[in-house]
């Protein structure tokens, strides 16, 4: 399937957003920092999930970032060669869509923060995780571009989830493949809901507070 | 103000090499981070090239680049950025460390402020920088697309215009008060700009590069020149990168000279 450069930088107006706007390297930044000098024990006697409070941090964040930076980001591309090629129904996909990247991209930052329990540096997996999202999670490109095999395999992981899907939705597709699109990632939500859950139980299984 | 900020090269050496040396050895306590973040960065840099092998697979070459030049443009950035951040690791916190006070430790220190700030910490993942970027170079020349003599003078000038540029750009916080965000943004620019194959610019965007966010000097006309030498612009490589390094340390003594200690007592980091 071709793209013309129009739909190609309205993609990327899509693409950044759900992605840049998270600041995931922040997240993981502080959670590792919260393990390895013991913060996080302060919560334990605390009446509320870690995590949870960790993704109403992220929303409060992202409560402010995310229009501002869209709106920037789409006023520019705007200007510079025109509207948006999509509906108002592709677009409210794609912002159901957006939500769910955010989430996932949460969850998967949350996890390799929690990493720190194990190992005393968790950003070297950030960085590795961040450009997976760049390369196979379509950020750059749509899948469609990557060759054959590749596409087919990165389509189904969690890093298209967070990038290729939210744009793609916005450029328009059909109604199964709308379909299937949001159940995956609802399906790594999910997935990944319960890898930080496990990551979590286990790590505060084998805390320990360093430091006075 | 009493330090000399120039000092003698032999004497500015041995500062640098103690500086290595003890940063090395700090590292070393540490072994499990340090090995962990010069893997993460490796493997960090290698997805990155993902990318344009998928590109260059489906496209075959943009502007006459092929992948072969892609990658000695990756490992050259890759192996300037790493040296600035592994000998200079300050260089990239500049801003930070005087906005914070920190400077004031290194002027009752004998020899040169600038070197005692710039090399008093080493950025452990700038090894993997280094090392992705000496295996690229090195296919490169085993395939006959970079030279080694060139090679080694573009990593020298690259790791100059990086460190030089840092320099200029953290200096504003003489003058700004915090220029943290500033600097963050150039140093962004400047890495991210100088990854893709110098054909995709064109217009304004040329010319930004070739002064505001040096990347054109720092990779693009390097491997220009490793394509097709050209005696004009290598003299114009080397005139840019000493100016940048002249413009760099006047700028920061300029500032030095009205810089007033707070006196805020901090940690050194």
């Amino acid at each position: 399937m071709g793209f013309t450069l129009h739909a190609i930088l309205w993609y990327l107006v899509v693409t950044e957003t759900s992605t840049h706007t998270a600041d995931g390297g922040n997240l993981v930044q502080r959670i590792g920092e919260e393990v390895k000098s013991g913060d996080l024990a302060r919560v334990l006697i605390r009446p509320y999930s870690y995590v949870a409070y960790q993704f109403a941090v992220f929303w409060g964040e992202l409560a402010l970032r995310l229009p501002v930076q869209a709106t920037l980001a789409a006023a520019v591309v705007w200007v510079a060669i025109g509207p948006p090629p999509t509906s108002g129904a592709a677009a409210l996909i794609a912002l159901l869509s957006v939500a769910l990247s955010l989430t996932i991209n949460f969850l998967a930052c949350t996890g390799i923060g929690l990493l720190a329990f194990w190992f005393e540096e968790s950003l070297p997996f950030y960085w590795v995780y961040q450009k997976l999202v760049f390369t196979i999670g379509g950020l750059f490109i749509p899948l469609e571009l990557l060759p054959e095999w590749l596409a087919g395999i990165a389509a189904r992981l969690p890093f298209a989830s967070v990038a290729y899907t939210p744009g793609r939705l916005f450029l328009g597709a059909a109604p199964d493949s709308i379909l299937q699109a949001l159940s995956l990632q609802v399906f790594w939500v999910a997935a990944l809901a319960c890898a930080v859950s496990l990551l979590y139980a286990s790590g505060i299984r084998k805390l320990s507070i360093h430091g006075g | 103000m009493g330090a000399n900020l120039w000092g003698g090269t032999g004497s500015l050496a041995r500062l640098a090499g103690a500086y290595f040396k003890v940063n090395l050895a700090s590292a070393m306590e540490y072994r499990v981070a340090f090995f962990a973040q010069s893997v993460g960065m490796m493997v960090n840099d290698g997805l990155f090239l993902i990318f344009w092998w998928a590109y260059f697979e489906r496209f075959g070459e943009v502007g006459g680049w092929t992948l072969a030049d892609t990658v000695a443009l990756y490992g050259l950035v890759a192996l300037v950025i790493g040296l600035a951040v592994v000998l200079f690791g300050n260089c990239t916190r500049l801003a930070l460390l005087i906005a914070e006070g920190q400077l004031d430790y290194c002027l009752v220190l004998p020899g040169s402020p600038l070197l005692h700030l710039l090399t008093s910490r080493m950025g452990l993942a700038g090894w993997g920088d280094v090392l992705f970027g000496v295996i690229c170079l090195a296919i490169g020349a085993t395939l006959g697309t970079v030279p080694v003599g060139l090679a080694f003078v573009f990593t020298v000038t690259g790791t100059a215009i990086t460190v030089g540029y840092l320099t200029l750009l953290g200096s504003l916080a003489f003058f700004m008060g915090n220029a943290e965000a500033t600097t963050f943004q150039a140093r962004d620019s400047l890495v991210n700009f100088s990854l893709y194959p110098s054909p995709i610019f064109r217009g304004w965007t040329k010319v930004l590069l070739l002064t505001v966010v040096p990347a054109a000097f720092l990779a693009h006309i390097p491997v220009e020149l490793m394509r097709q030498f050209d005696p004009g612009m290598m003299a114009l490589l080397l005139a840019f990168t000493a100016g940048l390094w002249i413009a760099a340390i006047a700028f920061f003594r300029f500032g030095l000279r009205r810089y007033e200690s707070g006196n805020l007592i901090t940690m050194r980091s």
